[in-house]
């Protein structure tokens, strides 16, 4: 998988639990193509984390920090490492966790029971422009952003930010009906990799969506002029 | 002091009076203009004539006769006539004393007579220097009386003669006579003509159109007759005010007509008038009224003129005194009643009704030539007060009915939104309560969930540990029963995401959680689902039992059947929906099931499957186990939403 043997990559990690903390970066010393670029117990000591260079490759964040949201780590990592791929660690994956997580920036989800190797595939899938999904998480996407225009497929300017695409409506579907990234995409002819980086544009489509939906709330409040 | 305290008004009256008084010492002697005619020569002949009079003033040749006379002139009316034979007609003739012209009443302007009044039935024509001035118009009886006159003379008259010719012995009167310019007696004659006429024509006809808004009312509203009774009061006044009115052409209508309608207008007036303020005091004098009614009806038949009785019995100064004490008699009960009733309007109204007697007193006594002649006609005026009243009346009861109508619905808006808080109190009360049995149910859930599932999972585990305290030979099952804690756990918080009716993504979610592990025991999965339709009756609950009979089938054959491949299939039909799980492990029979822990979770199955009303069975085959979970298409039984909104007690 891994493109360029010669530079590891770099993960970061911001969690409290200090033996997932142990457990994490005994996988990545598993791992040949992997090294460490830091770890934090506190979101103060995550955002100082940030301001070191050279920047990580992917940012592992808990939500749950004794002094603050990991939320506040995602959102500022997007300006410390704007290359910066960012994973949330969750024990469930529940749909309110990762929703959240992804709106602010976060563009994959860690299960903090995952054995070693899964973490490092998953680590990996990531870096190689991947993102896991659960049927859940698919549902709500599914609800939240718009399906694709049936009588004009092909628009000349393109769908629009917020629109998913005839190919990311069908993976959405089938996840949500329970097939499994290899089965979807051997049914759509792509590898699984590239299923994976469909769920990534994904990703960043609900991203983008989230802000529209900010700045219209903000326009429907007022605080905003319409220009 | 005394004379200090005399007020200025008081002093230039008597300065008037003693100018005046001179006036009249002086009166033969050449006077300045203005001349004030208050003497004259009378001669009353008879064979008089209503036919076309000559231009020229033809006095009669007698010369003796004329007498000397004041100012004003009155003819007496004969009560009772020797004889009421029609057609005999008396001529008076009056000569006016006028002053010997002085130097200073030579004057370039033009010179006008002003009379305030002249009453008979017959026809009056002035003569100035023998020549025909003027001459009334209308008809004998209509002959436009009520008008003053104002004739222009042109130059300074040697001498004026009016002639007046009198039908009947009706008797006839002649004001005195003022000669000058327009601008020394033209106001005089402009309030008196207001006085006279314009004001009860204009009182009368701005009445009558209340009156007629008053009628379209009741029209409308036909249950309140005071409506009506105010349109037939401003009738009747304007009836009655017309006669003040007529004469300056000849009537449309047969003067007998005329006078009777005249005559009868007042009778009704006054009748209206008492109705209106009985029915105003909600009082109903049931004999009293008839009287009323039969009066005013006895004196609007007696006096039609169709009639041989009109003539010979009827004489209408007897008829106004018959309504004169009829007025009396009933304006005293009305203010019995109004004191009584201690109304103060109605007690107003009722005064100024009781004010009509002497007032019609005083009309009759000037008809009659009783008193000076120079004065007004008032009964117009008591009328017309009289109906501004009665509509004031009416203005207080109208605004009074809107205020009511006003408070009934600010009263009514009030009540709604008594009734809106106490609605919007119960219905807080059946949220609350909705909630409380929402928070209880969810919490029995997860109760009985914690106990079936993670709580004795997690026993288990700590028996393990306590069998063999030292040693790490169970290593291994402690850790299988804690990632059978988590699964449980993450199915648990998988059945608490918004509630979807699509047994599809439970089956996918499922997979989701469980995959790894088949995945990691090498087992391999056929997923072999189909679209199924939705079940409307999934709700948290029932999500929840879905996904632990499945995950206690997926769990069981992880454990016990040795299986290397799972099949998955979705089947539908119109009552069910089919979820088959197939292994190819070793055959499963429930019947012959001994482990106590694998019972238990049998019975775990059975009991979740009745919950939904679903069922379960295994059916071996040659190369595993086909397991059934057939669930219905629609809840046998829906649970109810919402209990019905219940109404407050008094709601009604």
């Amino acid at each position: 998988m891994s493109t360029a043997p010669s530079l590891p990559i770099r993960v970061a990690l911001i969690e409290d639990d200090s033996r997932f903390t142990a457990a994490f970066l005994e996988a990545l010393e598993s791992a040949p193509d992997m090294c460490s670029a830091g770890t934090a117990a506190t979101l103060d000591d995550g955002l100082a984390l940030l301001r070191q260079l050279p920047a990580a490759d992917i940012l592992v964040v808990d939500l749950g920090l004794p002094d603050g949201s990991g939320i506040d780590a995602i959102r500022a990592v997007r300006t410390a490492w704007p290359a910066c791929n960012v994973m949330v660690a969750t024990v469930f994956g529940d749909e309110s966790h990762v929703m959240r997580s992804i709106a602010a920036g976060a563009t994959g989800y860690l299960l903090k029971d995952s054995s070693a190797a899964h973490i490092v595939s998953e680590l990996r899938s990531l870096h190689d422009g991947g993102s896991p999904i659960s049927p859940l998480i698919a549902r709500q996407v599914l609800t939240r952003l718009q399906a694709p225009a049936a009588d004009a497929p092909q628009t000349p300017t393109g769908p629009k930010p917020t629109e998913l695409s005839p190919r990311e409506y069908e993976v959405l579907g089938d996840i949500t009906r329970g097939f499994s990234h290899d089965e979807i995409a051997q049914r759509m002819g792509v590898s699984r990799h590239t299923l994976l980086t469909y769920v990534r544009r994904i990703y960043v489509k609900l991203d983008v969506h989230s802000k529209v939906e900010a700045i219209n709330v903000a326009r429907q409040h007022g605080w905003l002029r319409d220009v | 002091m005394c004379e200090r305290a005399l007020p200025l008004g008081w002093r230039r009256w008597i300065v008037a009076m003693v100018l005046c008084l001179a006036g009249l010492l002086h009166n033969a002697a050449a006077e300045s203009l203005p001349w004030h005619v208050i003497t004259g020569q009378v001669l009353v002949t008879p064979d008089g004539t209503l036919d076309r009079l000559s231009p020229q003033l033809a006095l009669p040749v007698v010369r003796e006769g004329w007498e000397a006379t004041s100012l004003p002139l009155v003819i007496p009316r004969h009560v009772a006539p020797d004889h009421v034979s029609a057609g005999q007609i008396e001529t008076v003739w009056l000569k006016l004393d006028l002053p010997a012209a002085s130097a200073s009443a030579r004057t370039n302007e033009p010179l006008y007579l002003y009379a305030p009044r002249w009453q008979t039935v017959g026809r009056l024509t002035v003569y100035a220097d023998g020549q025909q001035l003027w001459q009334s118009r209308g008809g004998p009886v209509w002959n436009g009386y009520n008008y003053p006159l104002w004739i222009a003379l042109g130059h300074v008259p040697k001498d004026l003669v009016i002639r007046i010719d009198v039908v009947g012995q009706v008797g006839a009167a002649m004001s005195t006579v003022r000669i000058g310019t327009r601008g020394e007696l033209f106001w005089r004659y402009a309030i008196r003509s207001f006085l006279q006429t314009q004001f009860p024509y204009l009182s009368s006809g701005g009445l009558l159109a209340v009156g007629i808004f008053s009628l379209l009312v009741w029209i409308r509203r036909r249950h309140e007759s005071r409506y009506l009774l105010c349109f037939l009061a401003a009738s009747a006044y304007f009836l009655h005010t017309l006669q003040y009115l007529v004469g300056q052409d000849p009537l449309p209508i047969p003067e007998e007509w005329f006078s009777w309608l005249a005559f009868n207008s007042i009778a009704w007036l006054i009748l209206t008038c008492y109705i209106f303020i009985f029915r105003y005091l909600g009082l109903r004098y049931r004999r009293f009224e008839a009287v009323l009614f039969c009066t005013v009806i006895f004196l609007g038949t007696s006096t039609l003129p169709l009639s041989w009785l009109t003539h010979l019995v009827f004489l209408y100064p007897l008829s106004q005194l018959l309504l004169v004490a009829l007025n009396l008699v009933v304006s005293v009960a009305a203010l019995r009643a109004a004191w009584r009733a201690r109304s103060q309007e109605a007690l107003v109204f009722s005064i100024w009704n009781a004010m009509s007697t002497p007032i019609a007193l005083h009309d009759i006594l000037l008809q009659n030539y009783r008193v000076d002649i120079e004065s007004i006609y008032l009964l117009a005026y008591l009328g017309c007060v009289q109906l501004l009243l009665f509509m004031y009346l009416m203005y207080r009861r109208y605004v009074s009915a809107l205020d009511e109508v006003a408070q009934a619905n600010a009263n009514l808006s009030l009540r709604l939104a008594q009734r809106e808080a106490e609605l919007l109190e119960s219905h807080r009360q059946l949220r609350e309560v909705e909630r409380r049995d929402t928070l209880t149910r969810e919490r029995q859930r997860l109760l009985q969930d914690m106990h079936d599932g993670l709580g004795s999972s997690l026993i288990s585990a700590l028996r393990v540990v306590e069998r063999d305290p030292g040693g790490t030979a169970r290593a291994d099952d402690i850790a299988q029963i804690l990632r059978e804690c988590i699964d449980d756990l993450k199915l648990t918080i998988d059945s608490l995401e918004p509630v979807s009716t699509d047994l599809l993504l439970l089956l996918a979610t499922l997979r989701y959680r469980l995959g790894p592990r088949l995945e990691s025991a090498g087992i391999s999965l056929a997923w072999e689902v189909g679209d199924i339709p939705a079940l409307q009756w999934i709700d948290a609950q029932s999500a929840l039992h879905i996904l632990r009979i499945l995950q206690e089938v997926f769990t069981n054959l992880l454990k016990h059947s040795h299986a290397t491949a799972i099949r998955v299939q979705t089947r539908h039909d119109a009552q069910s929906v089919t979820v088959r799980v197939h292994d190819n492990g070793t055959p499963f029979d429930p019947a012959h099931a001994p482990a106590a822990h694998r019972g238990r979770g049998l019975a775990s199955m059975q009991r979740r499957a009745q919950a939904l009303h679903a069922e379960v069975s295994w059916q071996p085959d040659a190369t595993g186990t086909w397991f059934t979970l057939q669930l219905p298409l629609r809840s046998p039984v829906m649970p109810p939403v919402m209990p019905l909104p219940v109404l407050p007690a008094d709601a009604a």
